[in-house]
Order: structure tokens, then sequence, then C-alpha cells
């Protein structure tokens, strides 16, 4: 499949079309001549223009023009495979998981942003469009392939991989903080009580001290006297009065 | 995954006890395809339902279109999903083909087997077989789609 070849490019989200377009062109001598968004359309296209290579997003939908009635469908291995049957020639290439991120390592450079891959159990080897059929897996006349997006993919996973350090680094920056926040309010509650503690220290012994001065002054006041008692007074006999008691002190 | 977890997660083994799972995993094999092979054909001998582990795969079906015949996907199977579930009803034959998209794993349990476990323990049969109608309401569902969509193409 020497000099220029024609594709046709079929796949519904124009990022998709988009990505494998500059996978095709990517190779020397290729030249996509037309774009398809329906099974329909892709059918068609490929009848008029004849291309060389067909490349056929899996999800490509099947679309009647009727947009009130839903019956969209899934139909891009039948569009790939009404192609690969009526043009005998055309080499037909189904694309199973176009816009999904996939981690892919590639003997590619680094530039290339999307490509093409087959996938085997032993190893993952860009698509050659020049050797469609040497390689990859083969059925029905249909090559299925991968589209790797390197490059976007590093991207967001150099994202995400900062952003789960940014949490992990946070939550452990959180958990530093509630356990000093957890010190110092222990801390500060020592030294509430440390006060306490030293108030009434200082209120106990002050108070000792003031008891026992209070006493000894005390035990000083209360040296033993004799006292008459007052109301023993002596009754003569002849006294008509009645005797005086406490009460009448 | 294990082929606990696979069949635990597919909605035709949902809500079986620990017991009846260890039945069907008693019954089953884990099995692998390539990108653009066909896990069944259809009106081909029905032997096995398939619980899809890992992969893509589209279920065709043929039209006449004049002198060829074309196969139009009905459907696209997707992680847990059951394909195959001729394999339980009588003639025994496919309805639809399955093609691999991707490469695909599965594990496949042996209609034969799941007929019998199914006749023995009515309780189980009921529980499958309700699950199982669900599957055969959604495709056919979908035939009918595509064959309105055919049809006014």
């Amino acid at each position: 499949m020497a000099g220029r070849l024609r594709a046709l490019v079929a796949s519904e989200p124009t990022q998709v079309r988009h990505l494998l377009v500059d996978a095709l062109e990517r190779e020397p001598g290729v030249v996509v001549v037309g774009q398809a968004d329906s099974a329909v359309k892709a059918v068609g296209l490929a009848r008029s223009l004849r291309p060389e290579v067909v490349l056929v997003d899996f999800q490509l939908p099947h679309r009647i023009g009727l947009d009130a009635v839903p019956l969209t469908r899934t139909s891009g291995l039948d569009a790939a495979m009404d192609i690969s049957r009526e043009l005998g020639k055309t080499k037909v290439l189904l694309v199973t998981n176009a816009g999904l991120p996939v981690q892919q390592e590639s003997v590619l450079g680094k530039e290339v942003e999307a490509f093409l891959y087959t996938q085997t159990a032993a190893a993952s080897q860009p698509v050659d469009i020049r050797k469609l059929f040497d390689g990859g897996v083969v059925a029905d006349g249909l090559v299925f392939a991968k589209l790797g997006t390197r490059e976007r993919i590093s991207d967001s996973n150099r994202i995400i991989e900062i952003s789960e350090k940014l949490v992990a680094f946070s939550s452990l920056v959180i958990l530093g903080g509630l356990g000093l926040m957890v010190t110092l309010f222990l801390a500060s509650a020592g030294v509430f009580l440390a006060a306490a503690g030293a108030a009434g220290l200082l209120l106990g012994v002050t108070a000792r001290v003031a008891g026992g001065l209070a006493l000894k002054r005390r035990k000083s006041a209360l040296k033993p006297e004799v006292v008459k008692p007052k109301w023993l007074k002596v009754v003569r006999d002849d006294d008509q009065e009645r005797p005086q008691t406490m009460l009448d002190i | 995954m294990t082929t606990r977890n696979v069949l635990k997660q597919c909605s035709i083994f949902e809500g079986l006890s620990e017991i009846e799972l260890e039945k069907i995993m008693a019954i089953s094999r884990s099995a692998q395809w390539e990108a653009g092979d066909a896990i069944f054909s259809e009106m081909g001998s029905a032997a096995e339902m398939y619980v899809l582990e890992k992969g893509r795969v589209a279920l065709q079906m043929s039209l006449p279109a004049g002198q060829v015949t074309r196969r139009v996907t009905v459907d696209v199977a997707g992680k847990n999903e059951a394909l195959g579930w001729s394999a339980l009803v009588e003639p025994k034959r496919y309805t639809l083909s399955a093609i691999c998209l991707e490469p695909t794993s599965v594990v496949a349990v042996d209609g034969a087997k799941l007929r019998s476990l199914l006749e023995a323990d009515q309780g189980l049969g009921y529980k499958i077989l309700r699950q199982l109608i669900n599957v055969v309401a959604s495709r056919l569902d979908e035939t009918r789609k595509v064959l309105l969509s055919e049809r006014l193409a």
C-alpha cells in the first residue's frame, strides 16, 4: 500500500474525530478525505469516496434522520462490516474506546497526542496504517484498535496525583492542628488548675495561722475566775417573798 | 475479580444467598476472547450462559437485505451483563450473535447443569428466572427498535 492513502473517519463526537484525524495524518502520505458522524453517513461516504482506509468508532450511532423518533442505536460495528463487505479493497479499522482515557505506553514520542494501537495479551503496539492487516486482530475483514490519548491522560494523572497528595497532606495538617489544639486546651486548663490550687493553699495556710493565733489569744483570755453566783441569795425564813430563781436574775 | 464477585454483581444472580452462589460457581468456568471473536453465533447450539467480567460485546442479529444477509447490532453488552440466556430455554439455540469489540473476559455457566439446578431448587429457579425475564424483555425492546429503524431507513 505505497503512496498516498485516502482515509475516512467516522465518529459522533467532534473531539474524537479530530483525535482520529490527527492519529491518521501523523503518518506520511495519509490524507483524510471525509468525516461522518453517523453510520448511515459513513456507509454513504464510503460508497461515494471509496477510500483506502476507514476508521469507525464502534459507538457510532445509526440515525434515520427523524430526530423526534428515539431510535438511535449503536451501529459502528454494523457500518464497519457493511463497508468492509461492500468495498473489498478498503481497510476498515474499528476503534473500540474512542474518547475514553487510556493509560498506554507507546514507542511514539511524547509530542504525539493521540495514537491508535492494537492490543494483544503480550503487548500493545501502535497501528501502522500501511500494515493494517499485518498485525493486530483481524476478524471478518476488520481490524480492532484502540485510541490512546497519552498527553491528556498524563496531564490528568498528574493533576490527580498532585491533588491526592494535597488531600493527604492537608489531612495530616488538620490532624496535627487538632492535636495541638487539644494540647493547648489541656495546658490552659492546667494553668488554671495550678493557680486555683495555689490560691487554695495560700488561703488554707493563712487561715491556719490566723486560727492558731486566735486560739492562743482565746486561751489566754479564758483564765479561771472565781465568780460568786449571783443567784445564790440567802433566803431567810422570815422572808415571805417567793424564792428567787435563775429566771429572775 | 473472583468468579463469586462477577456473579454477585450480575443482575440475574442478584439476591442469591452465599450457598446458592456456591452452587452456581460450581458449574461455572472463566473464559477469554480477543476483539473480533464470536462468543456464540445466531442459531448455534446454546450450551452456556455468560456474565461479562471485562470488555464489551456487540449482540447482532441477521437481517436479510436482498441477496445478502446483513448483521445489525441490537445491543452492546458491558461489564456485569449477562449474555446467552437462550441456554436456559427451549429450543436452546442462541437468538443473536455475540461479537467481542475488545479483549473480553467472561464467566461461563453451564446451561444444562444450571437448568437441572433450577429444576431441583425451585426457589432458586424462581429468583433467577424472574431476573432473566428483565434481560429478555430489554433485548426484545432493543430488537423492536432496530427493526423499526431499519424499516424507516
